[in-house]
């Protein structure tokens, strides 16, 4: 059976506002984001998820989907952790790469955007 | 001592957010003792335009984040990396700030960064987890105490909130506030507990609720096994090497001391060389009246560590009766049945104590040390008076268990502080400090006590305050 497709709830105020090349903290006054503004694109997202790295150590989330994926782009390495959904969604965030997955996803940040999207 | 407190009011989510994110949707607010640190406003008001004290949004992230890292939280009491030099009115622990310079301040070798990032992620409430917006909380525990430090946000992360001390009289930020770690230690469990609670009773998510649990219960097993927690106060290497060592013997428990105030990272050769010392001081079988145990110590855990300093060190003057005149450390010593050893030793050690029960104790200082202010007098005699206090404040009002510390950049935070303030106030008392003019001879008065000009400037203004 195929596994069913991952999605990402990326909240409202992740979501850019202005292009600043690093993202920033949104003025939705409780939230913060570090998300670059090509990350809203529909097409990144579903990239990045679909060919994501699992953690091995994070271990599986209350309805069995992995619990934290890793990923990375155009010099960017984002962490995918799973809301608990029955459906396999994920909340995305900037952030260091774990040291055991290093070496593999440094080779993925060298990818340009439409190395992504278009592979 | 402080406590933590944590408010929460549950709120309906808006319509986008759904599963267990919606049904832990609530507005949080963090007190520190009578300290508000989530008050914040919108950036670029006026201070009194706007401000909310509480954050809102999921809490999810934050529950996730405690039980991921709760051993960590339990026990690992080290910071990440030696404290960057001349760090006076700076963070003791690594910030959001740093973070988003790279650690810059703190390492330049890439190696080093990637430690003190894991660190982090670690220490740094709900980093990675969570979509409030928080100040900079670092959690570190020291029991008695659990260490939270806090900070604003860097203005290079552009963030649409400002956060700020809620009270005119607050403690400048960076703030290190030391609260109790039974306190804080069973807020945080209640958190969970209100969350998970909050997870079955009002949104139906048992499954995410019991997932959560059991993660839960796992990581309370692990920071309670003793196993675990070496490690987790130690690092590997310092761990393995304790491990090796009869439990409840002197050397085990002074090694234990001394260990969790140097570097994690220590090399095994660098931990068999301390041991060695450690082991001759242990070893040393002549009896003595070992008057550096104090059978009371004249000061209350709930105060803050400089006034234990304070007091600890007029208590031994007192002992002395010399309360106000410069002192002669060695004689001090000496009346203690501490003897100094001024000796070649690791890098990992400034100076060090270990105390036996009925045995003289032994102050270590490191002629070897490369820092540059124990290469000056002054330097190194507070630094052996600041040693003296870590035995002193370890060894008061037990007896029956071997002591060791270590004074240096990697020692705990709140022992450090109070063993700076003994240091202080030993070598220049508050009623000489107290009397001192600004045009006053500052050089003659430092000469004569045998402190630093910068330390008893020091000195002096903190007197002044906390008068």
């Amino acid at each position: 059976m195929e596994k069913p497709k991952r999605q990402i709830r990326c909240k409202c105020y992740h979501r850019p506002v202005r292009s600043l090349p690093a993202g920033s903290l949104r003025g939705s006054e409780d939230s913060k984001s570090r998300c670059p503004v090509w990350a809203a694109s529909p097409e990144v997202q579903a990239a990045l998820l679909a060919e994501a790295i699992p953690i091995p150590e994070a271990g599986l989330d209350s309805h069995g989907h992995e619990r934290k994926l890793v990923n990375a782009v155009n010099g960017v390495y984002f962490l995918e952790v799973s809301t608990n959904e029955a459906a396999p969604a994920y909340n995305c965030y900037c952030a260091r790469p774990p040291e055991t997955l290093r070496a593999a996803l440094e080779q993925k940040a060298g990818r340009a955007l439409d190395d992504l999207t278009t592979s | 001592m402080d406590s933590l407190g944590i408010i929460l009011s549950w709120l309906d989510p808006p319509p986008i957010v759904t599963g267990p994110d919606g049904v832990l949707w609530a507005e949080l607010q963090l007190m520190l003792g009578p300290e508000c640190v989530t008050t914040h406003q919108k950036r670029d008001l006026p201070l009194s335009v706007g401000s909310h004290e509480a954050v809102r949004g999921t809490l999810t992230g934050l529950v996730d984040w405690l039980v991921d890292h709760w051993v960590a939280l339990s026990c690992e009491t080290f910071a990440p990396a030696k404290r960057p030099a001349g760090w006076a009115g700076g963070a003791v622990f690594p910030t959001t700030q740093d973070a988003w310079e790279d650690y810059a301040r703190w390492t330049a070798d890439p190696d080093a960064v990637a430690q003190i990032a894991t660190w982090h992620e670690r220490h740094l409430f709900g980093n990675l987890s969570s979509n409030l917006a928080l100040p900079s909380l670092v959690l570190v525990p020291e029991p008695p105490y659990f260490l939270i430090e806090v900070d604003d946000l860097p203005l290079q992360g552009d963030p649409s909130v400002e956060f700020h001390a809620a009270r005119p009289s607050a403690p400048p930020w960076p703030w290190l506030a030391s609260l109790s770690w039974a306190q804080v230690t069973a807020t945080l469990e209640q958190f969970v507990s209100d969350c998970l609670a909050r997870g079955r009773d009002a949104g139906g998510e048992h499954r995410w609720a019991d997932w959560v649990e059991g993660r839960f219960r796992q990581a309370r097993l692990a920071a309670a096994d003793p196993a675990q927690r070496l490690q987790g106060q130690f690092g590997p290497v310092v761990s393995a090497h304790l491990a090796q060592l009869p439990p409840a013997s002197a050397a085990r428990e002074a090694a234990e001391g001394v260990f969790r105030d140097t570097a994690p990272g220590d090399t095994a050769a660098t931990a068999r060389t301390t041991q060695d010392w450690i082991d001759t001081v242990v070893a040393d079988t002549s009896a003595s009246p070992a008057r550096w145990l104090l059978p009371d110590l004249p000061y209350d855990l709930a105060q803050a560590p400089f006034e234990q300093g304070y007091l600890l060190a007029r208590h031994v003057r007192e002992r002395l009766r010399q309360p106000d005149r410069p002192l002669d450390l060695d004689h001090l010593l000496f009346e203690l049945d501490v003897e100094p050893r001024r000796e070649a030793a690791t890098a990992a050690i400034e100076t060090a104590v270990v105390g036996v029960p009925r045995r003289r104790a032994c102050l270590l200082s490191n002629t070897a040390s490369t820092e540059r202010r124990l290469q000056r007098w002054h330097g190194r005699r507070f630094a052996e008076a600041a040693a003296l206090g870590r035995l002193l404040a370890a060894a008061g009002g037990d007896g029956g268990t071997a002591v060791g510390a270590a004074q240096g950049p990697h020692t705990l935070p709140v022992a450090g502080r109070r063993a700076r303030a003994f240091a202080a106030e030993l070598l220049l008392p508050s009623s000489v400090a107290r009397g001192y003019a600004p045009t006053d001879d500052l050089q003659t008065l430092c000469a004569e006590y045998g402190i630093s000009q910068l330390a008893a400037q020091w000195h002096i203004l903190n007197v002044a305050a906390a008068a």
